[in-house]
């Protein structure tokens, strides 16, 4: 035991996670007041989405329902769909339970649960940056996806249908048994407002 | 007014309009676009700026934005047969956000693009789209289509020089193919050859998005003139850039060093000829650079006739004793160019010495060190060929920490030659530093136009010891960041000239004897490392049956990392003194020529190359270290393996 807590000290400078390895658990109060554990959901796939409503590259992803539609097709499925907030209090993009639950029905979107991470610490251990970020969870516990949600950095609509959508990559190769095809991307968009 | 003429008016009305247009005004940034001319000649390239100006506190983003932002792009529509160059970024500076670290600009800055019109160009206006990200706490997209008329002449009229003047002074002097990328597991090194910046500590920007992490401090490591850094790699990285580039900011230089490509050997190739009259080219310089011209004019006006040959003997056996000797180490697998000598304290040291008595000699009209001033002198003046010769060695000697323009280029892609072809490029080099001296030597006319000696030489002798002095200062700095023993150097110097105006001739001798001690310090120094003992399974097992810790070393001479691991952390006091304190052996597997032991090794830990750091504990369970390490890192790792062990 003493050995594997030094490993993971030994690692410190690559703290960063990748996948491949266990996905940091975690306990966040969401938007319905519930509680929410990630190792609640072994045996289920999981999807870690960082949001900002405010931040223009969110809003590419929800205005043009791009986001919204990933979300219904896979918790159709039995994902579960977490999106979670670490914008601190008086940042950009911290809302209240009541703002957060309007913005889902206003935009439709379809999160199985929206996560308060207010001091930042489950953000930090994931190593999120931008919003959004996105991360992929397997049965497991094991992370399989980690990056950005398409291939072209911009804040464009337009170029939604051109990209390569690399949550759907991964999620359809899982769903199928397959191997993630790009494990890890680059993710995009405004810095977390940590 | 006839209606032609009207439109002509009108035309003329809006293009003046339209050439100086107002900047584009989206929220929170202005947004312009400037040409260094009003018009152009077709066929000869002009610069563009888009500038951007951002509110107070709100920042633009670099080519590698960082952890988040997004940098700036631009969308050229041009006619056929117009080109644009990729942009030029200005030097940009880190923001740190909450802990992500960004790239970017705050306050004005400029894309910079050089813009080439075909040879049968147009007067038109330019048109560009321009996309741009613009932060503080909130970031705003945006874009705008950005024109500038433009008409075509026959003489370019300049246009905002002063505005183009300051653009282009924040930009990076560019120095393409002087460095090396090495990507390991988990960092990423680069080997960049940058005399320009010896011994200071730059800041790094890596140009590359996703490569580096890019709040991290690199590990930076100086081995003569190339700086190695190391840096942890990124963890969104996905596959090695095509073009890499890294920017080194020092507070009064900022150079942009893109890696020597591969194929190198066979552009060399075509150009043999090219590289020859390059070195010959430089080599011809070399004799009016600080450290030579004082020693090789003296030598002119002290000259006599007919010794230019063996003179030029002296520096070609000379030269291809450097080209054997840099061949050698390049066969080794070291990353050496020309004045690879100077990351030896040692020789740093000697040069630094003979540079300080020749020009204290020449300054004081003293004895003091003439000897070595005119080593060969007199006897060239009675005719013997060896002194000739050794004059020509001294020219190598002193000509050695200096780079003449052209040299670095043609002695850079030489070496990346078979060995004939990088004699024949050093050959060149030699042939092109003795030239003048050989001229002189063996034309009577040229020799006749040579001043006569004089009482004027003592003069002259004064301000050409100048030079000589500030050489010997560079030197003394060199040394003081290879080895911090500048200071010790200059004390026995100063010592040294003390004893030697004492009046007694065994003062003459005993002079040389502080000096001496200082030169052999770094021998002394290098030997200081920690006490390793070659890798072998052999004692591994027989220390871990003794229940002692063991910390194993991977390495190669080749591996940049390793390099800068071993000079930051391995071989400092601190650690050697925590290998005492834990009682830890020390194994170091050199991996330079392919081991099959070592490669077992290294495969049972799952690696396929170096470096390896593993350290076992008294239990023998071994811990895998990272790749990067630090004094601080490897001082916690021995204390939680081995402190309260039960």
């Amino acid at each position: 035991m003493k050995a594997w807590l030094l490993l993971c000290l030994l690692a410190l400078p690559a703290l960063a996670l990748t996948p491949g390895d266990k996905a940091p658990d975690f306990t966040l109060q969401g938007s319905d007041g519930k509680s929410y554990q990630l190792s609640e959901f072994t045996g289920r796939y999981v999807i870690l989405e960082w949001t900002n409503d405010q931040c223009p590259f969110v809003q590419k992803h929800y205005d043009s329902g791009n986001m919204q539609g990933l979300q219904q097709a896979y918790t159709g499925q039995g994902v579960v769909w977490l999106s979670v907030i670490s914008s601190a209090p008086g940042k950009q993009g911290h809302v209240t339970a009541q703002q957060a639950n309007q913005l889902s029905a206003s935009r439709g979107a379809h999160p199985s649960a929206v996560l308060f991470d207010q001091d930042g610490a489950v953000g930090r251990r994931y190593g999120a940056r931008t919003t959004p970020h996105l991360f992929i969870i397997d049965k497991t516990g094991t992370l399989q996806y980690m990056g950005g949600i398409d291939s072209i950095a911009s804040a464009d609509p337009a170029d939604i249908p051109k990209a390569r959508n690399y949550v759907k990559a991964a999620m359809d190769a899982l769903l199928a048994g397959k191997t993630v095809p790009t494990p890890v991307s680059r993710p995009y968009g405004c810095s977390v407002k940590y | 007014m006839r209606p032609a003429l009207f439109f002509a008016l009108l035309l003329a009305l809006l293009t003046i309009k339209t050439a100086r247009a107002e900047p584009v005004q989206a929220p929170h940034i202005a947004v312009d676009i400037k040409a260094d001319v009003s018009t152009f000649v077709p066929g000869q390239p002009f610069w563009v700026a888009v500038n951007f100006v951002p509110e107070p506190h709100w920042h633009t983003y670099w080519q590698n934005p960082g952890d988040s932002g997004l940098a700036p792009t631009l969308d050229w529509q041009l006619p056929p047969g117009w080109q644009a160059s990729a942009i030029q970024w200005q030097v940009p500076k880190a923001i740190d956000i909450g802990g992500i670290v960004n790239f970017g600009f705050e306050g004005p800055s400029n894309l910079l693009v050089q813009l080439t019109p075909p040879k049968d160009a147009q007067s038109l206006a330019v048109k560009v789209k321009a996309s741009w990200l613009v932060c503080q706490q909130a970031c705003i997209p945006g874009d705008a289509m950005l024109s500038l008329a433009l008409s075509a002449g026959k003489a370019a009229q300049k246009d905002n020089s002063g505005f183009f003047d300051e653009a282009r002074q924040k930009l990076p002097a560019v120095l393409p193919g002087r460095g090396r990328m090495e990507l390991q597991q988990n960092v990423v090194s680069y080997a960049l050859q940058v005399p320009e910046l010896i011994g200071t500590l730059p800041k790094v920007f890596v140009a590359n998005p996703e490569l580096v992490e890019n709040g991290a401090k690199p590990q930076l490591l100086w081995q003569g003139d190339t700086l190695l850094l190391s840096l942890p790699k990124n963890p969104y990285f996905t596959e090695p850039p095509t073009d890499p580039k890294v920017l080194l900011v020092t507070p009064d230089k900022s150079v942009l060093v893109t890696m020597a490509q591969p194929k190198a050997p066979a552009a060399g190739h075509k150009a043999l000829w090219l590289l020859c009259l390059m070195a010959l080219a430089g080599g011809l310089v070399l004799n009016i650079m600080p450290c030579v011209f004082p020693v090789l004019a003296i030598k002119a006006l002290h000259l006599k006739a007919g010794q230019g040959l063996q003179y030029l003997a002296g520096v070609l056996v000379s030269f291809w004793g450097l080209a054997l000797a840099l061949f050698a180490l390049r066969q080794a697998g070291e990353a050496v160019g020309w004045g690879f000598h100077l990351q030896s304290p040692v020789f740093v040291a000697l040069l630094a010495s003979l540079f300080a008595f020749m020009g204290l000699s020449l300054l004081t009209q003293l004895e003091l060190g003439t000897r070595l001033m005119s080593l060969g002198q007199d006897r060239i003046e009675h005719g013997h060929p060896l002194e000739a010769f050794l004059t020509g060695v001294l020219a190598v000697v002193v000509a050695s920490p200096c780079t003449a323009p052209l040299m670095a280029p043609a002695i850079g892609i030489g070496l990346t030659l078979p060995l004939w072809k990088l004699l024949l490029v050093f050959s060149a080099l030699g042939l092109g530093l003795a030239l003048p001296m050989v001229l002189l030597e063996n034309l009577p006319a040229l020799r006749r136009a040579l001043p006569k000696p004089g009482l004027w030489m003592a003069a002259v002798k004064k301000i050409l010891a100048f030079p000589l002095l500030l050489t010997a200062v560079w030197l003394l700095w060199v040394m003081n960041n290879l080895s911090g023993q500048g200071f010790w150097l200059l004390a026995a110097w100063v010592l040294g000239v003390g004893i030697w105006l004492l009046p007694h001739r065994l003062f003459k001798v005993l002079a040389w004897l502080p000096l001496l001690l200082v030169a052999l310090l770094p021998l002394w120094q290098s030997a200081d490392k920690p006490p390793s003992i070659a890798f072998d399974e052999t004692t591994l097992k027989e220390r871990l049956a003794q229940h002692r810790p063991v910390l194993v070393n991977m390495t190669a001479d080749w591996c940049i990392t390793c390099k800068v691991n071993e000079s930051t952390t391995l071989a400092r006091e601190e650690t050697r003194a925590l290998f005492t304190l834990y009682d830890v052996t020390y194994l170091e597997g050199d991996w330079t020529a392919r081991d099959p032991v070592i490669t077992r090794y290294l495969e049972s830990f799952g690696r396929a190359g170096v470096p390896l750091y593993v350290l076992y504990d008294q239990q023998g369970k071994p811990h895998v270290l990272p790749q990067l390490l630090t004094p601080g890192l490897l001082a916690n790792a021995l204390k939680d393996a081995l402190e309260n062990t039960p």
